[in-house]
């Protein structure tokens, strides 16, 4: 992933003879983004959340209480 | 046409008086009356059958544990080892004595549920959920995995909540929802968590990583309601993509997972699936199901509100829904001080993808040294740890880790994060899932 010079790998026994852990071609092109990616994801889960416990649960609880 | 519940040991008023809120109080009418809650309890004990047959022979609760401080309690419970009273395998049988106990007990559930004697297969699957949840959140952490909350979770529903059904659907397709919550993170938008296994990702191997692993991203957030659809195309998809999914993920994991994901995905929504969409429960008798999603929502939430990056510093990570959230290599270094003189250096590593190089495990097992080491002085401690072939951040590094305390819901600060100046000391060769 990162050719630093200075610091080492660590090489845990049982890793000898492994590459570096690398990025595809396709992971370095999205790396730059990947926060953008994590922010677009929370935005998702957090509508999605609103969405479906707004329209199954607190507007018919809404309705049941001022039918009341 | 629902069995006659028997009640052959309540003969007198009182008994009976008892029987009848013990129905009442578990709504038993549910399970007696529902075929697919009474297949849901049925998966559900093969379930626990499965997990308990892996816990048998094992050392994490018994009393050897204790004595050879190889044992790790929950934060929240740090004095749990003295509570073991059983001992394994190769030291005693009195473990061995209660599994063989509780392998009865199945049989039994079994055997009532063959009957339809679904009260006594309810009060049987009871003492077998308080026994197996006394294990995995009392008695040890070592144990904690997600298949097991999995079917914990689900037993509870279906044996205690009112409105069984819809709230065992819910709480399933919740679990995907909320275990989203875990892979918005690099390691799983930019797939790496594959690729830095020296075998890449299974069958679709490394180049189409991040599209497999984006594609499960939105699908556990999105996708996963689709199970409620009333559209029978939309559930198709759903349906489908899913048991997809836990056959692949199987290739990792192994039968566990999807025999409970899995069977519990066919069962409460591929067996009478045009009855998957029903009017969701807004009664008073659906308040403790309503309370039951919230809880899972706030253990979901402990280690997101923790400071600092959830995969590596483990905190609250085993609070909610954890599977697939990092591939973990560490490597931690002691060097026990004592009082003449004398030193020792001790040096743990770890390049197991799924071992999760919790720093609380470490820790705990260095201070009970110090608490039962009267002759220990102080002891140097370095924690290096590096998720999805990230670099590996020093996040522990301390002269005298005896003086350190863990606090179970908050960030404890000896706990050093790269935005607070954990040092890089070095990088990640590719490692193995399994080793």
């Amino acid at each position: 992933m990162n050719d630093s010079q200075e610091i080492t790998f660590i090489v845990i026994p049982g890793l000898e003879g492994n590459d570096p852990a690398a990025f595809t071609p396709l992971q370095q092109a999205i790396q730059s983004y990947a926060l953008g990616f994590e922010a677009c994801y929370w935005a998702l889960w957090g509508a999605t959340l609103l969405c479906v416990a707004g329209r199954y649960v607190v507007i018919p609880f809404l309705r049941q209480v001022m039918r009341r | 046409m629902p069995t006659e519940p028997r009640f052959r040991f309540f003969s007198s008023p009182f008994e009976r008086t008892l029987a009848r809120g013990y129905r009442r109080l578990f709504s038993l009418g549910e399970i007696e009356e529902s075929v697919l809650l009474q297949i849901a309890l049925g998966a559900l004990l093969l379930s626990f059958f499965i997990g308990l047959s892996r816990w048998f022979y094992s050392e994490s609760f018994s009393i050897s544990a204790y004595l050879d401080n190889t044992y790790t309690c929950w934060p929240y419970f740090q004095t749990c080892g003295e509570w073991y009273f059983l001992q394994s395998l190769p030291f005693g049988y009195s473990q061995n004595i209660v599994f063989m106990a509780v392998f009865a007990l199945m049989a039994l559930a079994a055997y009532s549920m063959y009957r339809k004697r679904w009260a006594h297969a309810h009060a049987i699957m009871l003492a077998l959920w308080t026994f197996k949840v006394t294990i995995l959140f009392v008695l040890t952490q070592q144990l904690a995995a997600n298949y097991d909350y999995y079917d914990t979770a689900l037993l509870f529903v279906v044996l205690v909540l009112p409105h069984k059904l819809f709230f065992a659907r819910l709480t399933f397709v919740l679990f995907y929802f909320l275990a989203a919550t875990i892979k918005i993170h690099e390691g799983w938008v930019l797939g790496s968590y594959f690729t830095s296994l020296a075998t890449g990702l299974p069958i679709f191997g490394n180049s189409l990583a991040p599209i497999v692993t984006n594609l499960v991203i939105v699908m556990q957030v999105v996708g996963s309601w689709l199970l409620f659809s009333t559209r029978p195309s939309l559930r198709y998809v759903a349906l489908g993509y899913f048991i997809l999914f836990h056959l692949y993920s199987g290739v990792l994991v192994g039968f566990r997972y999807p025999t409970v994901a899995l069977v519990m995905l066919l069962v409460l929504f591929g067996i009478k699936w045009k009855e998957t969409h029903v009017a969701v429960p807004l009664d008073r008798r659906s308040l403790a199901g309503w309370c039951f999603v919230a809880i899972l929502f706030v253990l979901q939430f402990i280690p997101i509100s923790i400071p600092g990056d959830q995969k590596l510093t483990l905190e609250g990570n085993y609070y909610g829904l954890f599977m697939f959230e990092a591939n973990h290599q560490c490597v931690s270094r002691t060097v026990a001080h004592y009082d003449d003189g004398t030193s020792y250096e001790k040096v743990k590593q770890s390049a197991d993808a799924k071992w999760r190089c919790d720093v609380y495990e470490y820790w705990f097992a260095i201070s009970n040294h110090c608490a039962r080491d009267a002759k220990t002085k102080r002891i140097e401690w370095t924690f290096d740890h590096s998720i999805n072939g990230g670099p590996f951040y020093r996040i522990v590094d301390t002269q005298n880790a005896c003086e350190l305390s863990y606090r179970p819901f908050v960030h404890n600060e000896w706990i050093r994060l790269p935005e607070n100046g954990a040092e890089i000391v070095g990088y990640a060769l590719e490692n193995f899932y399994e080793r």
